[in-house]
């Protein structure tokens, strides 16, 4: 079933990325945030059924978004998508109620986690 | 005061420095101007006052002001219009010069300073968005460019950690047969592979990444490691 994604990320190169691989599934992409606060914003506006989130990004970070949107919707689907170390942060994304973290290098899991 | 990086790589005048020069130039002229048109009304004054004094008998019969007052009265309007003018034509020039100081050769300066950064590897700055429409493009625009370089090296050192981990199986396997056949060609190979990745590390290791700091082979965020 296709899903309505919001997209958060501060390089656009990234964001044109998970686009292709979720389009090519079908999957719609309802925004773009290039920080957290967008994210927030436009979370609140789309209301999307799946969130990808960067992490470290230049503007409010992904946790402090995550946590955010959380607060408005605790049904929110985050998956976390960064560059950090798996192990560091996998962990801290879990607690935070994500629904995952995916490696960069991996996107192509982020569907195995949206369609899952 | 901080010394102008590109004034080194671009010598000349930059666009900004021609600007206040012309604006500096035309308050300077406006109030020259003025200067001159006071001291010529003062003359003017002056000469009317002796000439009104001479010719007291020639008044006019209704009114009974002199012809020197009356011109004395039309100079004094024609300089005050001018002076007028000018004055407005100065603040005008400074409003605008303080105007383009804050919206665009500021913001301009900062982003000028932040590429220097940047072209030094320090990713770690960000350009400021405040300045007029345009120049806020241009401030996303550096951002956007550092924040695609950061993203593209940190793909780079997080798969040249996997390929080096591959490396030192394959080294460990062969470590452990140092009598097979092709034991010193893949010896080879696989040390000139595992330099061309160190090298591949150092060149990402050389920049500063915004948030992020590389760690034995992981990337952490400085804000919450």
């Amino acid at each position: 079933m296709s899903k309505r994604v919001l997209i958060v990320d501060d390089s656009s190169m990234m964001r044109r990325m998970i686009r292709k691989t979720l389009n090519d599934r079908g999957h719609s992409v309802v925004g773009e945030a290039k920080d957290g606060e967008e994210a927030v914003q436009l979370y609140k506006s789309l209301n999307p059924d799946v969130v990808t989130m960067d992490i470290t990004m230049r503007g409010m970070d992904g946790f402090t978004a995550a946590k955010k949107i959380l607060d408005h919707d605790e049904n929110a689907q985050i998956i976390f998508l960064s560059n950090l170390s798996n192990e560091v942060y996998g962990e801290d994304a879990a607690e935070l109620g994500a629904v995952g973290y995916v490696n960069k290098g991996k996107s192509r899991e982020i569907l195995d986690l949206i369609e899952g | 005061m901080q010394s102008d990086p590109a004034a080194k790589t671009h010598p000349g005048f930059s666009l900004i420095k021609r600007l206040r020069l012309v604006c500096a130039g035309l308050v300077i002229a406006m109030a020259i101007s003025s200067w001159i048109l006071a001291a010529d009304h003062q003359q003017f004054a002056r000469a009317m006052t002796v000439e009104d004094r001479d010719t007291t008998a020639v008044t006019r019969p209704f009114d009974g002001a002199s012809e020197a007052a009356i011109a004395t009265e039309k100079h004094r309007s024609v300089f005050q219009q001018v002076a007028i003018s000018g004055v407005l034509a100065g603040v005008f020039c400074i409003v605008l010069l303080v105007l383009l100081q804050r919206q665009v050769f500021g913001p301009l300066n900062e982003i000028e300073r932040c590429l220097g950064e940047i072209s030094r590897g320090r990713l770690n700055v960000i350009a400021p968005r405040h300045g007029c429409r345009e120049v806020r493009v241009v401030e996303d625009g550096v951002n956007a460019l550092a924040a695609d370089l950061q993203e593209i090296l940190l793909h780079v050192w997080n798969r040249s950690e996997r390929a080096l981990q591959v490396v030192e199986r394959v080294e460990d396997i062969y470590g452990e047969e140092k009598e097979g056949r092709n034991f010193q060609l893949v010896k080879e190979n696989v040390g000139a592979a595992r330099k061309e990745l160190e090298e591949m590390r150092a060149l990402v290791e050389a920049f500063v990444l915004f948030d992020v700091e590389l760690q034995n082979g992981d990337a952490i965020a400085k804000n919450r490691s």
